[in-house]
């Protein structure tokens, strides 16, 4: 198969931030986490009040106080609300670290294939992406992603193809030359 | 540095500037990265660590060298490096520092020779004191890399970042690989510098020049060695941190040495 000719474009805000969320989500370990988190932290509060009334049950013979119950249950919920919100900061944090280092997304870019793997230049820098170095390829959200770790995706918009045949030759390309590294 | 065999040599460093200085990721292998800031030359006294009564230490001067010869037959096969040399420099690397788990992320093959930079590729010596990391970017290239849990197992503990160098050309005089004693290079000589790529921007330390800092480099070294350089370590105890280190022209190369070729493998040890 002959390589794509190299395609040259602009992401746009939108195209942009989906990448940069796809990857702060990569990052964080919350795109696999999904329901699950949000099952645990709608659950919690229930879960501590079964806990404290267990001890109620066990430790005071159903005698405890509605007092020291709801002083506990504030307590434990409150311990919780503590935790997600420092992970939500944490969360904040990584987010704006990740948007101040990635700001050359909006640069024009030029992405090309050469025999080593995929090579992405901005007017001010480039870089070449290997193909043993990548780990995932996928189109979501009109792109094509050829994802290398955590890291920002190689990244082409649909747009950036003239024809439909032409964005599959690219991405079957992609897919072939990792095949072939991994092997 | 008496008894110790040295050559003088110019090694480039940076000159202190007001706000932060960047580099500019090539990847044409003919081109160097284009770089902001001034620099300056300075004419050193490198000594040969082989001379040293005790030999240089990972954690104590920053750098080491070990004999490790490798099955690798041709150094330009890709396939062999990630198929082979990996697995190598794995168990080199947990032998030599007693680390958990060892992750490799990355290698750079960087040759001289014009020629055969354009065959195959690949990179340019760097020519400027440097550390591959910072304070700030060696966590992140944590987060960059590994998977969440993986990645959160490295982050809980001490971890470090150490790269495996070796020459495999026919000689690695020409343009050797010279680094600091890591204990004379006061961390004010650390300067942190962006690296941009097309789509992040990382941090690595270029160097100032003091007048304390001790240069050392291992002449002759041979393919069955590799030279194991400290570039972060977590640990705050006294173990080195960060490894000052660049390539340099040897001046004292006979006319007609080869040009280097060198492979360096980016490694992450986690002590957890």
């Amino acid at each position: 198969m002959a390589a794509p000719h190299p395609r040259t474009f602009t992401l746009t805000e939108a195209e942009a931030a989906a990448i940069q969320s796809m990857q702060l989500a990569r990052q964080t370990g919350i795109a696999r986490k999904g329901p699950m988190l949000r099952y645990t932290s709608l659950a919690a509060p229930v879960i501590a009040a079964v806990i404290i009334w267990a001890v109620d049950l066990l430790w005071y013979d159903g005698a405890m106080s509605m007092s020291l119950f709801v002083t506990l249950l504030a307590v434990f919920v409150g311990g919780m609300m503590f935790q997600t919100a420092g992970y939500w900061l944490n969360l904040q944090a990584a987010r704006k670290r990740m948007l101040h280092t990635t700001q050359q997304v909006f640069e024009p870019r030029t992405v090309r294939f050469v025999p080593e793997g995929i090579e992405v230049s901005i007017p001010t820098a480039a870089t070449l992406q290997k193909w043993p170095g990548v780990k995932d390829i996928e189109m979501k959200n009109g792109m094509i992603l050829v994802w290398a770790g955590n890291l920002l995706p190689v990244s082409v918009p649909l747009r950036a193809f003239s024809s439909e045949e032409e964005a599959e030759t690219f991405l079957a390309e992609c897919r072939r030359q990792m095949a072939e590294a991994a092997d | 540095m008496p008894n110790l065999q040295t050559i003088k040599a110019p090694l480039k460093f940076m000159i202190p500037m007001d706000g932060k200085p960047q580099i500019f990721m090539s990847a044409n292998h003919a081109e160097a990265n284009r770089r902001t800031g001034e620099f300056h030359m300075v004419d050193l006294d490198i000594a040969d660590a082989r001379g040293l009564g005790e030999p240089p230490q990972l954690d104590r001067e920053g750098f080491e060298l070990v004999a490790c010869p490798s099955a690798v037959t041709d150094f330009y096969d890709e396939s062999q490096i990630t198929g082979l040399y990996y697995d190598e420099c794995v168990a080199l690397l947990k032998l030599r520092t007693g680390a958990s788990d060892v992750h490799i992320f990355d290698h750079t093959l960087r040759v001289q020779d014009e020629a055969t930079r354009q065959k195959h590729g690949t990179r340019l010596p760097v020519p400027v004191v440097h550390n591959d990391y910072t304070e700030k970017s060696a966590p992140q290239r944590v987060k960059d890399l590994l998977e969440p849990e993986k990645a959160e197992k490295f982050l809980s503990g001490r971890f470090a970042m150490v790269n495996v160098w070796r020459s495999f050309g026919k000689s690695a005089e020409a343009y050797p690989l010279a680094a600091a004693d890591a204990r004379t290079v006061p961390q004010e000589d650390f300067i942190a510098v962006d690296i941009v790529y097309p789509d992040r921007t990382g941090e690595i330390y270029q160097n100032a020049h003091s007048e304390a800092q001790r240069w050392y480099w291992f002449s002759g070294m041979k393919p069955e060695e590799a030279m194991l350089l400290k570039c972060y370590d977590t640990a705050d105890d006294g173990r080195t941190r960060f490894t000052a280190h660049t390539g340099f022209e040897n001046p004292s190369a006979p006319p007609g040495t080869p040009p280097r070729e060198s492979i360096e493998v980016r490694t992450l040890l986690s002590f957890t």
